[in-house]
């Protein structure tokens, strides 16, 4: 090894710098999820892509793993849908407007959106939309590079259906959007079943088809098989993948899956990268 | 002591060593106990700590040491599944044990490390990073594999896309002084698990203790030009041929000693999830994580988020994680590994089988420290050859 010579200056690991940011606005989605708005209390807001992870921490608790799921494009705020689970995520979806929490990040790879000329089919299980909006809003944006747009968004039930009030507005901008739920429910007069059935039913898979999932583990897979039995290949399924994280910046072992570091091979990965672990329980 | 003398300069002119007379550079020195105390202090001189293996609370440990007085002379040790014992030989020899459950790990990723300290003050917060000094260190003792495990976490923690700036800094302020193993556990399987039991890389000075019918002498080489320039400031004197010859017989009869191997087709066997004796591991682990802390390459941290008790400061430290907690894996509602069974499936197909996957090596250096400081002696070379071992077709 080299001659022991220590730098000159101690330093700092900059991925462990927090940026402090201030919540501008909290929003009341489905029981239990709050979408978090907010902005930097210096400086711009961070450049971040679709299906990004920022490290999201509520002081002296601990930091949880949230992706950001505003539009890239929006320039005046990032907004962090949190799920009421542990005590971290407890603190952070009781912060109040003029409340300060802070971000690290953004890390991981991002949903590829190259897909020029593609059907475009985008699943997605209960709060598992929260990482795709962002790739709705982009797919939106440039409706015109695809051949077609279609999200299937399922819930247990219909008031857990995450962004409901925006599915109109997209629609109109060209992403035809099946609803479902688990159960029927009265009053409910939509579909009722899983999302990898209704993608089965919607025969919405093909060769040409390009895929966005995100869900809880078995979701994920079930649709990813219903993808791939109708013909589309499995590279071109994308799935997120969410497991503890520490770090964020793959030094500290938390997120493996199997081969996986989940902060740097993912959280978007190839279907077929996960398709032998996501089956193993507890990996 | 004179007889020695009279032997180098014999030496010196007659016989060739193996460092060539004549003002060639020498490769390999004698010491003796004298020198050796001499070349501690000057490590001393040259860096701001000097650490060595010293027998405390009934264990080798690797700690700060002031002189070559509080180097272990006369102990040795027993290990086996679920055990250690220090014991006292009566010898003069200082380096004549096996490994303790110190690595380098805890020098180059201690087991705490401050990352930030954060003030709320009227809702405001104020962020304090932690800055990472820039001490110099010499550590005497690291053995063939510890240098092994160096680089392989090494490679975890600074190989990737980010390096940690905290590890990059503790391994830049690190000089080594490698000593040969003379007495291996019989925990350890270094020579199928890694490369020891002799050091042939990674250090800037490597040592061997030579049991010598005329007395104990070290036999000093350098691999790198910091090492010798401190070696060649002692003068010593160019070690001759016989030395050397024994030397090798030394070595050549502690490659006997390794009972324990680990099998060819671990990465492999690892993988298989299914196994039923995951379970049967599972029965007799207590996943108390001794294993992981013991363990030179696991490198798993945590952030851990302490306010303080005016409820206005925080600090955060990160601190060695174990993939044996349940906290380890906890996500939203609870933890994904709950079983004990998946949990050591997870720490022993990582180190092992993934490993190879994300930094293109084997995680394990062959050390057996996990074997010794396991409370139920649960041995992974054991457990290897059982998941390698055919399942009934109903089992
Ligand atoms: S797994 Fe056990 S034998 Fe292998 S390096 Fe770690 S502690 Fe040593
Ligand atoms: S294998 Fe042994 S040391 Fe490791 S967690 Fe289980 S009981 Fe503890
Ligand atoms: S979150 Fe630390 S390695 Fe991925």
């Amino acid at each position: 090894m080299s001659a022991v010579a220590p730098s000159a200056t101690p330093t700092a690991d900059p991925l462990l710098v927090p940026r402090v940011h201030e919540v501008t606005a909290v929003i009341q989605e489905i029981p239990d999820v709050v979408t978090i708005r907010c902005i930097p209390v210096e400086g711009a807001l961070f450049d971040f892509q679709p299906a990004q992870i920022g490290m999201v921490g509520a002081f002296g608790i601990g930091e949880a793993a949230i992706s950001i799921s505003s539009p890239a494009t929006e320039s005046s705020f990032h907004e962090y849908t949190i799920r009421r689970a542990g005590a971290i995520t407890s603190a952070l979806t009781r912060l109040q407007p003029g409340d300060q929490f802070w971000v690290r990040g953004p890390f991981g790879t991002p949903w590829d959106l190259d897909l020029d000329g593609r059907d475009i089919l985008i699943a997605a299980g209960g709060i598992g939309l929260a990482p795709l909006r962002s790739a709705v809003y982009a797919l939106l944006k440039y409706r015109e590079r695809y051949a077609s747009t279609t999200l299937v968004i399922g819930a247990r039930s219909s008031e857990h259906l995450l962004y409901a009030n925006e599915y109109e507005t997209w629609r109109e901008h060209g992403l035809a959007v099946f609803d479902t739920i688990d159960h029927p429910e009265p009053g409910w007069s939509g579909r009722v079943g899983f999302v990898s059935e209704v993608v089965r039913e919607l025969g919405v898979s093909g060769p040409s088809t390009s895929a966005l999932v995100c869900g809880p583990d078995i979701m994920t897979f079930l649709t990813a098989d219903v993808l791939v039995a109708g013909g589309v290949p499995p590279e071109q399924v994308q799935v997120t993948l969410e497991r503890n994280m520490q770090c964020g910046n793959g030094l500290c072992g938390h997120c493996q899956l199997g081969p996986l570091i989940v902060c740097r091979d993912g959280p978007v990965v190839r279907y077929p990268a996960v398709a032998a672990s996501l089956r193993v329980k507890e990996l | 002591m004179r007889r020695w003398l009279e032997v180098e300069s014999g030496v010196v002119s007659g016989e060739p060593s193996i460092g060539q007379p004549g003002g060639q550079p020498i490769d390999w020195w004698v010491m003796r106990a004298g020198d050796l105390h001499r070349f501690i202090s000057l490590l001393k001189s040259e860096f701001d700590e000097v650490i060595g293996p010293v027998a405390v609370d009934g264990v080798i440990r690797l700690r700060p040491i002031e002189s070559a007085d509080d180097l272990p002379t006369g102990f040795t040790e027993q290990q086996e599944t679920g055990s250690y014992r220090l014991l006292e030989t009566g010898t003069s020899l200082r380096f004549s044990y096996g490994l303790g459950p110190d690595s380098l790990k805890s020098i180059v990723h201690p087991p705490r490390s401050p990352v930030w300290t954060m003030r709320r003050h009227d809702g405001t917060l104020i962020v304090d990073q932690a800055l990472h000094g820039t001490t110099t260190r010499a550590v005497i003792g690291a053995r063939a594999c510890d240098l092994r495990a160096l680089d392989i976490l090494e490679r975890t923690q600074t190989g990737g896309q980010h390096t940690d700036p905290a590890f990059a800094v503790h391994r830049q302020g690190l000089f080594l002084v490698a000593i040969d193993c003379s007495h291996p556990a019989p925990t350890c399987f270094c020579d199928t698990g890694g490369d020891g039991p002799v050091a042939d890389h990674g250090y800037d000075i490597a040592i061997t203790e030579l049991d010598h019918p005329n007395g104990i002498v070290y036999l000093v080489r350098v691999g790198t030009d910091h090492g010798r320039s401190l070696i060649e400031s002692l003068h010593l004197a160019p070690a001759p041929r016989t030395f050397l010859e024994h030397r090798d017989h030394q070595h050549r009869s502690i490659s006997r000693e390794f009972i324990r191997e680990l099998p060819k087709d671990a990465a492999k066997v690892v993988r298989l999830a299914d196994h039923p004796h995951w379970n049967d591991v599972a029965e007799r682990c207590l996943t108390c994580g001794n294993c992981t802390a013991v363990c030179p390459t696991c490198f798993c941290t945590d952030m851990d988020d302490i306010v303080g008790l005016d409820g206005e400061t925080a600090t955060r430290t990160r601190v060695w994680d174990t993939c044996f907690s349940m906290e380890y894996s906890h996500l939203g509602p609870g933890p994904h590994r709950t079983s004990p069974a998946a949990r050591y499936r997870q720490w022993l197909s990582h180190k092992l089988g993934t490993w190879h996957d994300q930094f293109g090596e084997s995680g394990c250096v062959g050390c057996g420290r996990c074997i010794t400081w396991c409370p139920v002696g649960i041995d992974l070379t054991a457990e290897v050859e059982s998941l390698g071992r055919p399942v009934e077709a109903n089992a």
